[in-house]
């Protein structure tokens, strides 16, 4: 008896894998050429990839447009902050174990967001999220003593491991932590869409009704796509919570879930290698603008401060959306093809000579 | 084309309708219909506008709650859950073609038999049987029309069905696709499927049906062969709005 075959033009999972292994080292050696400050930020880029991944699979293949990933990943971040500092033991199985309670809570959570968000489409399913992004700081005071209101709950401080600690600074061991777990999570979901629910998640998108006549259970679908893109933003969360030692309430606003959704759609809507060009923008930009800022005038640069990056998202989203509407992975797609391969003879710099249509005799 | 007299069928029939009602609010959409279509029967259902036809497709795939009566295929009652229907043997195409716009020719055949062991080879088979495995890798919004009216079949056909609905499969094509496509319809059916199509174009179904029921305001004016119905008064009358004078 044969198995189920893989879908044509569906890549070996085995070929997935090995490329993902390939990223992985190469990120992880990567982090040996950054300063601390880089691994720190390619870190947040790996927790926030995390996120946009999830995000965009969810939006890009099945078409439900979540608002509120931002409160996903403190579910994360809260499930691991919590499981870790019951745990009576530390290193990599702490590390581990705290890990994946922070993917069942935001597993749990997605599941139960999932459910309305089946019977739920555009600007509805886009209000309930928003609005479990907007509750998340009344849940963290409601319940206080577990959740420690707007302060969040902080983590033991856990250092490079004594075998790395020679070798590895804190930052580049937070920044190889966070690649790891964030190839995993991306392998997954690329895995995930490559095959045969995929499709069904595409033919969701592209009309329900036949997808459902055809057999594929629509309402299913959305469901499990719900929960998979929510555990991989509690996931990212958990890795955040791991470099920053904390979760709260107030790194996960409104503003910030927002910027996750600016991160998918400038990257292109529907492409991981989008969602990462994406993250690398929310990190970088309001950097790039502090560094830029940092010599004016006090008070013009407290001025600015946080809300020149909000403007510049703005127009980095309207210029991209006028320019790129399939965002920056879709730009490089087309430019790709655009180019001339080199097999292709280049047209010659002299210009053929010009047809002219002569009547013949007869049509005189 | 078909035989004269109403062919009398036996067994049981692969698709049966029985005292089939559906309101919505007060309007009686159907009301009372009951129809059969036997295996290897190709079986038209025709009616002016707002008669109940896509109503009745729709009843039968699960799509809209049917209010009285029963549907068996096989003679065992049907789901009214859309997405188990193909696990059932019926396929259905949909009037607005109902493709996937983001995949190509290929996924769309691949999306109608995601649940078969090896479905690629399933939906080649079937891109090769009409003539799409040259566009197999297009994105199925690039083909012109009548392309993807026959990207629509494929899927519909790829899970190789026992019970194929079609609604309006000849809306919007041309002559020579509509000769191609009363060919295919007959083919189908030939390897034992049972078909029942909803079609405005007179002449295609005249000319491909066994049996053709006529509805009218939801309720069964007319049933017979294409001859026994095209002779019949009541069928003018709700067509054209004739009136029937009787001597």
């Amino acid at each position: 008896m044969t198995g189920r075959q893989r879908l044509p033009g569906q890549r070996p999972l085995l070929r997935t894998l090995l490329v993902a292994a390939g990223w992985t080292v190469v990120a992880l050696g990567g982090t040996f050429a950054l300063d601390p400050f880089r691994n720190y930020q390619l870190a947040l880029v790996a927790a926030y990839l995390c996120a946009t991944a999830g995000l965009t699979v969810l939006v890009g293949a099945t078409g439900q447009l979540s608002l509120g990933h931002a409160a996903l990943m403190a579910v994360g971040g809260y499930g691991f902050a919590l499981t870790r500092n019951a745990l009576p033991f530390d290193g990599l199985p702490a590390f581990v174990v705290a890990l994946l309670a922070g993917a069942l809570a935001s597993a749990v959570v997605g599941l139960l967001l999932g459910l309305a968000a089946a019977r739920l489409s555009g600007p509805y399913l886009a209000g309930l999220t928003l609005a479990v992004v907007i509750a998340l700081p009344a849940v963290a005071s409601t319940w206080s003593t577990v959740l420690h209101g707007d302060q969040g709950v902080h983590i033991a401080f856990e250092g490079v491991p004594d075998a790395l600690r020679r070798v590895v600074a804190l930052e580049q061991w937070q920044a190889m932590v966070a690649v790891v777990v964030t190839s995993a999570v991306v392998t997954g979901l690329t895995v995930l869409r490559g095959g045969r629910f995929g499709l069904r998640m595409l033919a969701v998108r592209d009309d329900e009704v036949a997808a459902r006549l055809s057999g594929i259970p629509a309402g299913r679908v959305k469901v499990l796509a719900f929960t998979a893109s929510s555990v991989a933003a509690g996931v990212g969360g958990a890795v955040l919570c791991f470099v920053a030692q904390t979760v709260s309430p107030g790194a996960y606003t409104v503003g910030f879930s927002l910027l996750l959704v600016v991160a998918v759609v400038v990257g292109g809507l529907g492409s991981i290698l989008g969602a990462a060009l994406g993250s690398v923008v929310i990190v970088l930009l309001p950097w790039l603008i502090g560094r830029l800022t940092a010599n004016l005038p006090a008070d013009a640069a407290q001025r600015l401060d946080g809300n020149l990056a909000v403007l510049v998202f703005g127009l980095l989203l309207i210029t991209v959306m006028a320019v790129a509407p399939h965002g920056l992975h879709g730009a490089l797609v087309a430019r790709r093809r655009r180019r001339p391969s080199p097999d292709v003879p280049r047209p010659t710099a002299e210009p053929a000579p010009r047809k002219v249509l002569v009547p013949t005799e007869e049509q005189r | 084309m078909s035989a004269q007299t109403t062919p009398v069928r036996t067994g049981d029939p692969r698709l049966a309708v029985r005292s089939l009602s559906v309101r919505f609010g007060g309007l009686s959409a159907l009301d009372d219909v009951s129809l059969d279509v036997h295996e290897g029967e190709v079986v038209g259902l025709i009616g002016p506008n707002g008669a109940g036809k896509t109503t009745l497709f729709n009843a039968v795939c699960g799509l809209v709650r049917a209010s009285a009566g029963a549907i068996t295929v096989g003679g065992v009652p049907l789901p009214p859950d859309p997405t188990r229907l193909s696990a059932r043997g019926v396929a259905r195409t949909l009037q607005g073609l109902g493709l996937f716009r983001g995949l190509t020719v290929r996924e769309n055949v691949l999306a109608g038999c995601l649940g078969a062991t090896d479905p690629g080879t399933d939906a080649q088979r079937q891109l090769d049987a009409l003539d799409l495995a040259a566009h197999a890798d297009r994105s199925v919004g690039d083909l012109p029309y009548p392309e993807q009216k026959k990207v629509a079949l494929a899927r519909a056909l790829v899970a190789e069905p026992q019970l194929l609905l079609l609604d309006e499969p000849a809306g919007g094509l041309g002559p020579d696709d509509i000769a191609a496509l009363g060919d295919l319809v007959r083919h189908t059916a030939a390897t034992g499927c049972a078909v029942l199509l909803v079609e405005h174009h007179v002449d295609f179904v005249m000319g491909v049906c066994d049996r053709v029921v006529v509805l009218d305001f939801g309720r069964v004016i007319a049933t017979g062969t294409p001859d026994e119905v095209a002779g019949d008064p009541a069928v003018d009358e709700a067509y054209l709005g004739i009136e029937v004078t009787t001597p």
